[in-house]
């Protein structure tokens, strides 16, 4: 469900007459008969953090107050609190497999829901420095090879935990920079390894992660997790921005060099990773696919529009709004809406979500009680 | 059409019908497992159920779940005191003696899934759960793993199982550290381009030599060597080679020897650069082995030149990536370099 709803809210395709519906079946999916809270990926299944991500995530891109009120928090925070390991991480499930990828997914929808507690936050900044390799890059477990989708998950909590310039950053970029395949445009996920059309949200999300952690955490999202003020946030609708429709030309570089109004430029060839998503990542009877002779997924279709909604996007800066200013490969039709390289929802999704649930009560006394 | 592979057309009223079929057999038997869950029916029906479900598809999470506690249930004696839930790691085991028939059944169950999906989580999560609760053949693991890396040398969570089991099996020759940089060797020699290999083997070399002697350093790049020069655009080697001197530096105090080592490879690394003047990685590397060189205090006088230079060829070497060369730049300058 989330893939498909995230890729056509990129795409401004939503289904918005089966929202309720979407909403309705993601109850159903909420745990509370076999365990305090989270979502399993169906009915009757146990809670399990990837498809508690994906069913806020879905809830969040449909976006109306009943969607986002139909989060059990407290039960949500509960499965946390007993999904939190001592090692620091988390697990995926009750005897499941603890990693960056429980790690990351707790942390994302605990503060997009405003349950990240103090108690929810002990010992996970360590736990996560301590999945970076000498690469660069982080594993999914301390000792793990680097990979580009723990790799993501780490960059990504540590962000959100406005630690991640506690990791060696220099080398996370170099990491990331090496992921660009030469010939393809795309990204691999590790070393020696053949390009993935996925991996152009999970790479492409950590150049601007990067960028974040460097500019301080400045960022719209941020601000407003941290209770700032809502103004300039992401506009619903992005078509008045300034938009510079490019082809594959050596002068591009240069343009993507030059600092924008609200959004700046990657450490990564943006347009090399539009490219690969265009011309080799679609599939020819429509939706994305992982690369060049295999199918197409709604996985792939929807981290594939994720990534090259990033690399035309950039990085939003820290004021946000304004007029947000695209790299764009081919004509500018080819504008998606911009995704959270936090969240991977929308922006202006993402963000009303946060205004939302920052308004209910939090704290682990207030979470925990009856 | 003829010639056309099945993912370029779409499917046939028969496969459709085929495909719904097995949709509802799998469904009603998904669902007949929820249900006896529901029920708590704890039987060995319900056990095998879950299997049959499980070794089509491991990925079934829920299932997993359930059949561990239907184990508790069925089995109650022989669990005896084994917390259910948890990592186990010095509480009581059930004995070969004991548990034997019941573990093989588990452990046959996750083979069969993982044959079907060798990258699937709950199938490799079950095997740790039952190897940290029934006393197990762990030697013979490791052989397993040894099987699954030859289907997928890079499998990652079959070398992460193998990094959970390596230390719980001491059979066998020397040190688990000895015995674990050996398997590593082992992938190398069949694939010099196993990035996971050389990740796996650097952990390993730093448990072997937390702060390693001369020989050891000399050892692993002498091994380097001919890997850099026969395929200089391998990234994998010279990673290794970058994480070897780092290694070899460690915190603390450092003899003379890893200053001369630090300066042979220099100039092997120019060496190189003199045969292969666009090898983008010689660059990469002797630009970090100029930073370790400042770090020591042993640079030559115009190291930053020379750093700047190798930049500089990086930019027209490797275009791809020069934003970020030019980030570098940018950053000496700042830095008054």
């Amino acid at each position: 469900v989330y893939w498909i709803l995230h890729g056509l809210s990129l795409l401004e395709a939503e289904p918005v007459d089966d929202y309720d519906r979407v909403v309705e079946t993601l109850r159903r999916f909420q745990a509370t008969a076999v365990g305090p809270g989270g979502f399993g990926g169906g009915p009757q299944q146990v809670p399990h953090l990837a498809p508690t991500y994906a069913a806020v995530l879905a809830l969040v891109t449909v976006g109306t107050a009943e969607a986002l009120d139909a989060v059990d928090r407290a039960g949500l925070y509960k499965f946390f609190m007993e999904m939190k390991h001592p090692s620091g991480g988390f697990s995926m499930q009750h005897d499941g497999e603890v990693d960056a990828r429980g790690t990351y997914t707790a942390v994302a929808i605990a503060a997009l829901t405003n349950i990240l507690t103090e108690e929810f936050k002990e010992g996970v900044v360590e736990y996560l420095l301590s999945c970076q390799t000498y690469e660069g890059g982080f594993g999914g477990e301390p000792g793990n090879e680097a990979h580009g989708g723990y790799n993501y998950c780490a960059m990504a909590a540590l962000v959100l935990l406005r630690a991640a310039h506690r990791a060696d950053l220099d080398a996370q970029e170099f990491w990331l920079v090496n992921r660009q395949m030469e010939t393809e445009g795309g990204f691999q996920g590790r070393t020696n390894k053949l390009v993935d059309g996925c991996y152009s949200f999970w790479q492409g999300a950590a150049f601007a992660l990067v960028a974040i952690a460097r500019a301080g955490y400045v960022h719209p999202e941020i601000r407003l997790l941290d209770g700032g003020p809502p103004e300039g946030m992401a506009d619903a609708a992005d078509e008045e921005g300034g938009l510079d429709a490019l082809d594959v030309d050596d002068e591009v570089t240069e343009a993507v060099d030059a600092a924008t109004p609200s959004s700046g430029p990657l450490s990564m060839n943006q347009f090399k990773l539009q490219d690969y998503v265009l011309r080799c990542a679609q599939f020819p009877q429509g939706g994305l696919r992982d690369k060049p002779g295999k199918h197409r997924d709604f996985y792939h279709s929807c981290y594939c529009l994720s990534g090259l909604a990033v690399a035309q996007h950039g990085v939003r800066s820290p004021q946000g709004g304004g007029r947000p200013h695209a790299a764009v490969l081919g004509e500018v039709g080819n504008l998606l809406a911009d995704t959270s390289p936090l969240f991977n929802v929308r922006a202006d999704r993402a963000e009303a979500a946060i205004l939302h649930y920052r308004r209910l009560p939090t704290g682990h006394a207030a979470l925990t009680s009856a | 059409m003829h010639n056309r592979k099945k993912a370029d057309r779409p499917p046939t009223d028969e496969e459709v019908e085929a495909q719904q079929r097995k949709v509802k057999a799998y469904r009603q038997l998904t669902g007949a497992c929820f249900q006896r869950r529901a029920e708590s029916d704890v039987s060995p029906e319900s056990l095998q159920l879950t299997a049959r479900v499980l070794s089509v598809n491991p990925d079934c999470y829920s299932l997993w779940n359930w059949r561990r506690e239907l184990l508790y249930g069925l089995y109650p004696s022989e669990l005896q005191g084994v917390p259910m839930h948890g990592v186990n790691e010095s509480g009581p085991m059930v004995p070969s003696s004991v548990g034997a028939a019941i573990r093989d059944v588990e452990l046959r169950l996750s083979a069969d899934a993982l044959r079907k999906n060798p990258k699937s989580y709950s199938a490799w999560r079950h095997r740790v759960w039952v190897l940290e609760r029934f006393e197990g053949d762990l030697g013979g693991e490791l052989r397993l793993t040894r099987d699954f890396l030859a289907l997928d040398a890079r499998n990652f969570h079959c070398m992460n199982y193998r990094q959970w089991l390596a230390p719980r099996w001491t059979g066998g020759e020397g040190s688990v550290a000895e015995r674990e940089v050996g398997f590593s060797q082992e992938l190398l020699n069949a694939n010099p381009a196993n990035a996971s290999a050389f990740h796996y083997r650097g952990t390993y070399l730093k448990r072997l030599h937390p702060h390693p002697p001369e020989d050891a350093v000399r050892d692993e790049l002498r091994l380097l060597e001919s890997a850099v020069f026969t395929e200089p655009d391998d990234s994998s080697a010279w990673w290794h080679m970058m994480f070897v001197m780092r290694w070899g530096k460690h915190e603390g105090s450092v003899g003379q020897w890893f200053e001369t080592v630090l300066e042979e490879q220099v100039a092997l690394v120019r060496t190189l650069l003199e045969l292969e003047e666009a090898s983008k990685w010689g660059l990469v590397a002797l630009v970090e082995l100029l930073h370790l060189q400042q770090e020591l205090g042993t640079a030559p006088e115009d190291a930053t030149q020379q750093v700047r230079d190798a930049v500089q060829s990086l930019l027209e070497v490797d275009p791809t990536h020069a934003v970020r060369y030019r980030g570098m730049l940018r950053r000496m300058e700042q830095a008054g370099a």
